[in-house]
């Protein structure tokens, strides 16, 4: 955009995002207050109880469902000591969760929290020795092949010691995390494909391969609990290679690991986001987990007048010029009331890709504040599917 | 409650309507016919026959009664362009030269617009004798014109060559000869009945009729096709091939897409799918009380108090058109009243087809779930609808649109 059209709007830089997929990123995201409160209620809620806390987020495409995430890992997980991670869809497999967890983990970090959580529990001699010298001495010893083979054992044993797993193929997968680690500093997709050669995951064992995870991480982090995030929830249903039995599956595997860490006492929270459809069929497919979820859903609901104001406010602040003149309105270049349809302001990615198209079309002869032609027709050309006309009604 | 049980079968069959299940024993199901519905949705005067035909019988009368399942999926502007050219030759014709009539003339093509099969012939041919709209003479074939609805028939235009659309009168028409016909009604149609209540004619159907419900089963010895009628509690299965293929693929087929007795959707929790008789959309009415105006104003009627309330069109089409007779079309045409005048004040919310198709093991079973999903040509399949409180109806503005609008969206 011409500088000297932004100056006229009053702006550094246009503060709305084409795409507008996730929250922003120079303004503060904040929901709207009535989500806010309704959201810390039911976490406040949850949190009192103990072991796994699972909540499904349901709102329709472009309601904010990934905003609200974000803002539950960026900004209300860390201030309650919980430790979270986002995943942006599930994936087709169960597994694919295990790795992008471990890959945001990543090998090197994940297998020190496993080394020290197993070093004071291993019986070899010499090995505790070495767990003595430090991480980086123990590594450089499993470097060699052979010396590889003899501490993986006994890191096995150290690891059903430490009660991470009591299962042995869940133990010697987790041992050779650590002692492949020199050989592999990274993770890879095929690791966790079970049955590859070299895969770091056992087949059949989903759950308890991730309470074991989750226990690990727990420990390994020191915090008060986990939290996993999972947008997209219906994108399991995505793919065509996904069968009705591997959506099944999923869906299972879901709900065993939600009960091995409820029986475990891992403080485990699982929050889902899904469109209303997911949810429905989700429901119908496998009632035991929806069973298991809150019985409370947070839905979405769509934006009022006021909340889409605080929504183009929040953002036209963060982009508004030091010493700029508050008497134009905090809204300005957009009149004081927001003109927008409502179906347009009642959606947030609707509403922020008008707005965006509005800046980004203006012109030095376009009239300031946006007229009520103007923005209509920036959200008829957006919208062209939508049967306008002048037979419609106001 | 008695029952018939016709076909084969050669597991054993269980009266399900008893309260002391009567289990009959393989060798004597091997004898008998396998469709274990009729019996429970007959009356008293047919059960008595029924009790008599539960009487073992020879193996040549099985196989006669195998004929029974003589319903196929075929086009009935196919069987009125045929009964239109058999009424061209008074001193009737012969099969063989009626298929050579037809294909002479390109009365029947598949859709790949070549001729089809003879036996395709012979389904069409056979469907129309026994739907008494033909009669044998000897060898001859000549249309039974002695009956109202064949002499209606006879005095519509016929669809052009490829045209698969019936008109009102000609549909009617032939829904009274399939209503009429004892082997449609007693394996379909008389289940839809209350325990109380019997049908005469193609409007005390629509008007009395409950919903049946049907679902793949797998039995012990083999997979079935089951009917009930939650509300009766009358059970039917379908076990052999033919059976299915008459009942489910057949007589339900035209039901539902030919002559617009019934609408059906999909259950994706158990499977099932709800089958419903619905209305026949009044011509004459006023634009006003149409189908799809009455549509809007009971969707406008269940909104709640906020801003927006939004629907699941799977529980409109429950509430709106199951629970009142009225073919999810008309619920699809009240969505398309609704985005044209309020286009602003009405959002649609879509879901992924993988998504809602998620169960479906065959390509058709896709098409039956996808039933319960609004779309236009342009739009994504939509699973909701999210409608403003400023919504209104106006006298004015229906008249208006549905002069302009006809309904846009297929059920």
């Amino acid at each position: 955009m011409r500088p000297d059209i932004l100056q006229k709007l009053r702006l550094d830089f246009n503060p709305f995002e084409p795409a507008t997929t996730g929250a922003p990123l120079l303004s503060v995201f904040s929901p709207p207050h009535e989500l806010v409160q309704r959201t810390m209620a039911l976490l406040d809620v949850q949190q009192t109880g103990q072991g796994v806390k699972a909540i499904v987020i349901v709102g329709e495409y472009g309601t904010g469902k990934t905003c609200l995430l974000q803002w539950l890992h960026r900004q209300v997980f860390p201030g309650r000591q919980i430790k979270s991670f986002y995943f942006d869809n599930p994936g087709v497999q169960f597994y694919d969760l295990a790795n992008m967890l471990l890959r945001a983990i990543g090998r090197k970090e994940f297998a020190k929290f496993i080394w020290e959580l197993a070093g004071s529990h291993v019986n070899v001699t010499y090995q505790r020795t070495l767990f003595q010298k430090g991480f980086e001495e123990y590594l450089s010893n499993a470097f060699h092949r052979r010396r590889q083979q003899d501490m993986t054992s006994p890191l096995q044993e150290a690891i059903r010691n430490a009660d991470v797993t009591t299962d042995e193929e869940i133990a010697y997968c987790l041992a050779r995390i650590v002692t492949d680690v020199v050989k592999k500093p990274y993770f890879e997709y095929r690791d966790f494909i079970p049955r590859q050669s070299g895969s770091m995951v056992p087949e059949g064992e989903e759950a308890p391969y991730f309470r074991a995870i989750l226990k690990t991480i727990s420990q390994g982090t020191g915090a008060k609990a986990i939290a996993f995030l999972v947008d997209e929830f219906e994108e399991i249903g995505l793919q065509k290679r996904l069968t009705k039995r591997a959506a099944h599956d999923y869906l299972v595997t879901l709900k065993r690991l939600i009960n091995l860490a409820q029986s475990e006492q891992v403080d485990f929270w699982i929050i889902l986001s899904m469109t209303p459809d997911a949810y429905r069929i989700t429901k119908e497919l496998e009632p035991a987990l929806i069973d298991r979820v809150s019985d409370r859903t947070l839905d979405i609901e769509p934006l009022t007048i006021t909340h889409a104001s605080t929504v183009m406010s929040s953002r036209l602040t963060a982009a508004r010029p030091e010493g700029t003149d508050k008497s134009i309105g905090v809204l300005f270049p957009f009149p004081d009331d927001v003109l927008f349809r409502p179906s347009t302001y009642s959606n947030p990615r609707r509403l922020v890709r008008a707005c965006f198209r509005a800046i980004a079309q203006a012109t030095a002869k376009v009239q300031l504040p946006f007229t009520e032609q103007y923005l209509h027709k920036v959200e008829d050309e957006l919208y062209p599917s939508s049967p306008t006309n002048e037979n419609s009604q106001p | 409650m008695p029952q018939l049980i016709t076909g084969w079968q050669s597991a054993a069959c269980i009266d399900e309507s008893r309260s002391n299940q009567q289990v009959i024993s393989p060798r004597e199901a091997a004898v008998r016919p396998s469709f274990v519905l009729r019996a429970n949705i007959l009356t008293d005067a047919r059960a008595q026959r029924n009790n008599d035909m539960k009487q073992l019988q020879h193996p040549s009368k099985v196989r006669l009664q195998q004929s029974e399942y003589w319903m196929r999926s075929i086009s009935f502007a196919g069987l009125h362009r045929i009964l239109k050219a058999v009424a061209a030759f008074p001193n009737g014709l012969r099969a063989g030269e009626l298929n050579e009539l037809l294909q002479k003339n390109n009365i029947l093509l598949t859709r790949r617009s070549s001729p089809p099969a003879p036996t395709t012939f012979y389904h069409y041919r056979n469907t129309l004798l026994h739907l008494d709209a033909l009669k044998r003479d000897g060898r001859m074939l000549r249309v039974n014109d002695d009956d109202p609805n064949v002499f209606d028939l006879l005095n519509q235009p016929v669809p052009t060559n490829g045209d698969q659309s019936l008109g009102d009168i000609a549909r009617d028409a032939f829904a009274a000869l399939v209503l009429k016909n004892e082997q449609c009604r007693s394996l379909f149609f008389d289940l839809f009945m209350p325990l109380d209540a019997s049908f005469d004619s193609v409007a005390s159907f629509r008007q009395n009729g409950v919903p049946v419900r049907w679902s793949r089963e797998r039995s012990t010895h083999a997979r079935e096709v089951v009917f009930q009628n939650r509300t009766t509690g009358r059970t039917a299965r379908c076990s052999s091939p033919a059976s299915v293929a008459a009942v489910l693929y057949g007589v339900r087929y035209w039901a539902r897409d030919e002559l617009e007795l019934i609408d059906e959707y999909s259950q994706q929790g158990d499977g099932s799918t709800v089958m419903f008789p619905v209305s026949r959309p009044g011509t004459s009415t006023t634009e006003i009380d149409s189908a799809v105006v009455q549509m809007v104003r009971f969707i406008l009627s269940l909104r709640a108090t906020g801003e927006w309330t939004r629907f699941s069109v799977f529980d409109l089409i429950a509430r709106c058109c199951e629970a009142h007779r009225q073919p999810i079309s008309v619920l699809f045409g009240a969505i398309d009243w609704l985005l044209h005048e309020w286009p602003n004040h009405t959002v649609l919310i879509p879901t992924s087809r993988a998504l809602a198709t998620l169960t479906a093991a065959s390509p058709q079973r896709e098409a039956l779930e996808l039933r319960r999903y609004y779309k236009t040509s342009s739009s994504p399949y939509i699973s909701h609808i999210r409608i403003h409180k400023d919504v209104t109806v106006k006298s004015m503005e229906l008249k208006d649109h549905e002069a302009r609008h006809p309904s846009k969206t297929p059920a």
